[in-house]
């Protein structure tokens, strides 16, 4: 019970610097995709996915309809599952692409207007 | 007071032994008493066998010698693959890939054209792979309304699109089995799926589908 305060302290203070960081938020481009289907409600900023810059480097079918069903609101994205190497984290594992961590929060969760 | 005779009683004793023991050091006989008592007595003539010492804390272990070089060592160094160098255009901003990248008709970036002229080369899958080939079919869309005919390249398309990114789901794959409308379009429906959302978007980019708009030239 001590332990699990302190393991949630933790969490909550790594969180709070990770957020602290500021976002790369720019200005909306055709494309981008906000995902907010846990952030808003957790407190976080929403995702903004930039998908021309995905388009750079990788064609559509990398990942659809594989990794992402082509379809708004059809892909339960979350931390847990991208740590479990699904979705985002087929490419972000801190390999092919950054890893998602504390350090990273505002890269994704840029909380931008669309 | 004891005798003479009495103080030297313990002399044949202590000969005897004297004797036993200079001649249980001779090897042979060392060798067969303690072979009857104990297991693992090296036998005479063995070299002696090198103490085993704990290493005591603090003692500074000797240096491994450096390794012998080995000729061809370095032609099997050079086997192991090195990452290959990424020589494809990268963008930070996409204020820096719209400088970079070719204008279409309605001012916005052309990814076709620019992906034809070796500005982006973006990988067909996360593993390495080879790109599947491109469907060199163009198929004529008849409008209602004479000159809104619309071509439709699907080589532009299946250079990022597989196959069963569109058929059958959004597009039945027989002539006329589809039936596309620009309400429809604006909808999200159809071409709307993309364009307008990740790709060029039907407000601005008549021209890019509905080809005689382009004029002469294009």
């Amino acid at each position: 019970m001590k332990r699990n305060v302190w393991r949630r302290t933790g969490f909550v203070s790594m969180l709070t610097v990770g957020l602290a960081i500021p976002s790369q938020a720019t200005d909306p481009v055709l494309g981008d995709v906000r995902m907010d289907r846990l952030s808003t409600t957790n407190a976080i900023p929403p995702v903004v996915f930039p998908h021309w810059k995905h388009r750079t480097e990788f064609r559509c079918y990398a990942c659809h309809p594989e990794i992402f069903e082509m379809r708004a609101g059809a892909n339960a994205v979350s931390m847990d599952a991208i740590s479990r190497g699904e979705f985002c984290g087929a490419c972000h594992d801190g390999h092919t692409a950054f890893a998602v961590g504390f350090d990273s929060c505002r890269t994704c969760h840029s909380g931008a207007e669309q | 007071m004891p005798g003479r005779s009495q103080r030297w009683g313990f002399a044949p004793p202590a000969l005897w032994c004297i004797l036993v023991l200079a001649a249980g050091c001779s090897p042979e006989v060392r060798y067969r008493v303690l072979s009857g008592v104990f297991d693992g007595v090296p036998p005479p003539g063995t070299p002696p066998k090198e103490r085993l010492r704990h290493p005591r804390s603090g003692t500074i272990p000797e240096p491994a010698p450096p390794p012998v070089p080995v000729p061809g060592a370095e032609l099997a160094g050079a086997e192991i693959p090195e990452e290959p160098e990424d020589l494809r255009p990268h963008y930070e901003t996409f204020a820096e890939l719209v400088a970079a990248f070719p204008a279409d008709a309605s001012g916005g970036p052309d990814w076709v054209e620019a992906v034809r002229r070796g500005l982006a080369d973006p990988l067909p899958s996360i593993e390495p792979g080879e790109p599947l080939a491109p469907f060199p079919l163009n198929v004529r869309l008849r409008s209602a309304v004479p000159g809104f005919d619309v071509v439709f390249p699907h080589a532009a398309h299946t250079y990022w699109l597989r196959c069963d990114n569109c058929h059958q789901e959004i597009f039945v794959m027989r002539a006329g089995a589809n039936p596309i409308s620009m309400t429809k379009i604006f909808r999200g429906e159809a071409c709307g799926r993309c364009h307008g959302t990740v790709a060029f978007a039907a407000e601005t980019g008549c021209p890019r589908c509905h080809v005689r708009m382009a004029g002469p030239a294009g």
